[in-house]
């Protein structure tokens, strides 16, 4: 259902825990052979210190840690399993990284293709006349649903809602970010979260779509 | 002595400068990036597992300390179709992979590859049994609109011996726990 509306899916890898900024380079990932040679050598470095390490790989790569947290990026759908095998291989090496919590993202950038779809989206996840008898055209800017209690060992999910950034030019662009959100046990590790991220990642990404799908057909037919 | 590379198009000093100058510029300058970062860390804590939005064209406060990408810095692959391969004969220019559409994984497919379709760095990964992803579709670059045809192999971590004892005799556990009628 939402292939007709999709424009943009980008998926992210989000660990927390405690890292080391400056360990993450293009060329210690090369050194590992969890790159290409190639990638590692014209990839983009922003910044790489002891507090922030951001660079771009090969053009669908985003790699930005501090020592806090360590996210992994792309917009490329071919690149989402090489984007999870790297993120899996990282922290295969680095095992013994204390990592408390894990976030599978999901992030769709929709065109509603004109005003009239894109007023009755927002009107349906929030009715308007609830305050049009008090505010001058009243709109839907941002929502966000959370689940409340998760069954099993599904994560937590946290939906976003709002415009698509003006920059994707998304016609009539909505943003729809799915966050499935893991909390290890004490004491996890590196070598914890990448079996976690194996197991989840394409249940979370299929269970993502439907959800986003739920809601389209539930709104437009 | 610690790492420190800073994009050189945003801020002109070389790197042993910025560390261990000592002028009242160099001195400054530390503390700017110093303060950047400090911007930047503190909104990715803020975020936690969530997604942190594209920022090669955002924050425009960190706009010093990040390279300046494109104008139009778009850079998406909009529609695909995607299989995940498995080598099963490999020939002097050319190797044979069994297919599984990862859109829908009803029926595999038998293909035949190019050497050349694959990339100079993944020749060595090219072998039976390797994995590996395969993507035609439409990418979005900069503003043009290209049709491309991929393919990358799996890179995976070798098992340790400890590691392949633990998934052995999870196998058999569960080979064990099967009730067969």
């Amino acid at each position: 259902m939402i292939d007709n509306y999709l424009q943009i899916e980008t998926r992210g890898l989000v660990f927390l825990g405690d890292f080391n900024p400056a360990v993450f380079h293009p060329f210690w990932l090369a050194s590992k052979q969890l790159i290409q040679e190639e990638e590692a050598t014209n990839a983009k470095i922003d910044i790489v210190m002891s507090e922030l390490s951001r660079f771009q790989v090969g053009e669908w790569l985003n790699i930005e840690v501090s020592r806090s947290r360590c996210e992994f990026k792309t917009m490329k759908s071919p690149y989402f399993l090489p984007m999870k095998d790297l993120a899996c291989n990282v922290f295969k090496i680095l095992g013994e990284t204390p990592i408390t919590a894990v976030g599978i993202n999901n992030i769709y950038d929709l065109s509603l293709k004109n005003e009239e779809n894109y007023y009755r989206f927002g009107n349906a996840l929030a009715p308007l006349s609830n305050w049009n008898d008090i505010l001058d055209s009243p709109r839907l800017s941002q929502m966000m649903i959370v689940e409340n209690q998760p069954k099993g060992e599904a994560g937590t999910k946290r939906i976003n809602i709002s415009p698509s950034a003006s920059e994707l030019k998304v016609n009539f662009g909505v943003n729809i970010n799915v966050n499935n959100h893991f909390e290890l046990s004490p004491n996890s590790n590196g070598k914890k979260a990448a079996q976690l991220v194996e197991e989840q990642h394409d249940s979370c990404a299929e269970y993502s779509k439907k959800l986003v799908s739920n809601i389209f057909t539930k709104i437009f037919g | 002595m610690e790492t420190l590379i800073i994009s050189q198009d945003t801020y002109s000093y070389d790197k042993e400068t910025a560390y261990y100058g000592q002028s009242e510029e160099d001195k400054r300058r530390r503390q700017e990036i110093q303060a950047l970062i400090d911007v930047r860390v503190n909104s990715l804590d803020s975020k936690k597992t969530q997604y942190a939005q594209a920022t090669d064209f955002f924050d425009k406060k960190l706009k010093p300390l990040f390279q300046q990408r494109p104008k139009n810095g778009l850079n998406y692959i909009c529609q695909s179709m995607n299989w995940i391969g498995y080598v099963t004969e490999i020939r002097e220019d050319s190797f044979t992979a069994r297919l599984t559409d990862t859109s829908n994984d009803t029926t595999d497919e038998i293909a035949d590859f190019d050497l050349q379709d694959v990339s100079k760095d993944d020749l060595s990964l090219l072998t039976l049994g390797a994995t590996f992803y395969w993507s035609v579709g439409y990418a979005y670059q900069y503003g043009q609109v290209i049709k491309q045809s991929f393919i990358r192999f799996k890179r995976s971590m070798d098992l340790s011996v400890q590691e392949f004892d633990t998934i052995m005799d999870e196998v058999k556990q569960l080979k064990d726990n099967i009730v067969w009628e």
